[in-house]
């Protein structure tokens, strides 16, 4: 299936780079972590959404697709990445999956967790959305990509 | 205390007709766990298997928190990533890689979508 308003075969580049050495390195000063690696990424699915949300705040999930993610195994691209700039230990957000879309997650459904000005990158997969919960009095703002792979 | 850099850029130039983005974020990562797992590459099969040696634990961000980075390394075969209760939430194709912030598990699993696809990774426990 196509769809005649989007321009078939989009790509985006991701690019992590690792590192640790010197006097804090995790494994000592003798044994640096430096590890980069770049994929790119395509991706024609329906749903591509890109923005910000300020979440709604603890004990509310808030659901991030638009629409339910669907194609090979629901597969998509999401990045996430958590403007706060609070140093407290005790707020971050909670990131779980959707089994369906309308559906809040289970209790035990969530996998990652973002603190202040963190961020993640995962081709996520078998769910159909991502729900996503501050954990303290905060309402952060949550930039994000949710790019669905396949038509 | 030792600290993880990690840099995450994206880039793209048809995401947008009018657009073109392209963002670097980067930050200095508190490793104080006793788990630290440095890059290690395994072989996969179709079935499950943990890559964390010790159950993850620590009280910080929901508890249990480990920065996990985990890549692909064949041309050919998906690797599948699960939590500890065995539900999907990743799917690598062939080269691609994930990372994110581990929380409220005490162990990764990965699998292969079919043979045995080589799996690169690495395990840092937060406290």
């Amino acid at each position: 299936m196509s769809y005649a308003n989007w321009n078939g075969n989009k790509n985006f580049r991701a690019t992590l780079t690792l590192e640790s050495e010197g006097e804090h390195a995790i494994f000592g000063a003798d044994t640096p972590i430096r590890k980069r690696t770049i994929i790119d990424c395509p991706y024609n699915g329906k749903v591509m959404q890109t923005g910000s949300m300020r979440l709604t705040g603890q004990g509310t999930k808030d659901n991030l697709a638009l629409a339910a993610l669907s194609g090979d195994n629901d597969r998509a691209y999401l990045y996430l990445f958590n403007t706060s700039v609070s140093t407290s230990n005790s707020t971050y957000v909670k990131v779980g999956l959707r089994a369906a879309h309308d559906t809040d997650s289970a209790s035990g459904d969530w996998f990652a967790t973002l603190p202040s000005f963190g961020q993640l990158f995962i081709p996520i997969s078998d769910m159909q959305s991502v729900d996503l919960e501050v954990i303290g009095s905060s309402t952060p703002i949550v930039e994000y990509m949710l790019l669905q792979k396949d038509a | 205390m030792a600290t993880l850099n990690a840099t995450f850029s994206i880039s793209s130039t048809d995401l947008f007709d009018s657009v073109n983005i392209s963002k670097t974020v980067s930050k200095a990562l508190t490793v104080d766990g006793d788990n630290r797992q440095g890059l290690t590459v395994v072989k996969t099969t179709t079935t499950r298997m943990g890559i964390v040696v010790e159950a993850l634990s620590g009280s910080t961000g929901g508890g249990k928190k480990a920065y996990v980075y985990i890549k692909n390394l064949d041309a050919t075969d998906r690797i599948i990533i699960e939590d500890d209760g065995n539900a999907i939430f990743a799917d690598l194709a062939p080269g691609e890689f994930c990372f994110f912030p581990s929380a409220d598990n005490t162990t990764v699993h990965v699998k292969a979508s079919a043979n045995t696809p080589l799996c690169e990774y690495l395990i840092l426990e937060v406290d």
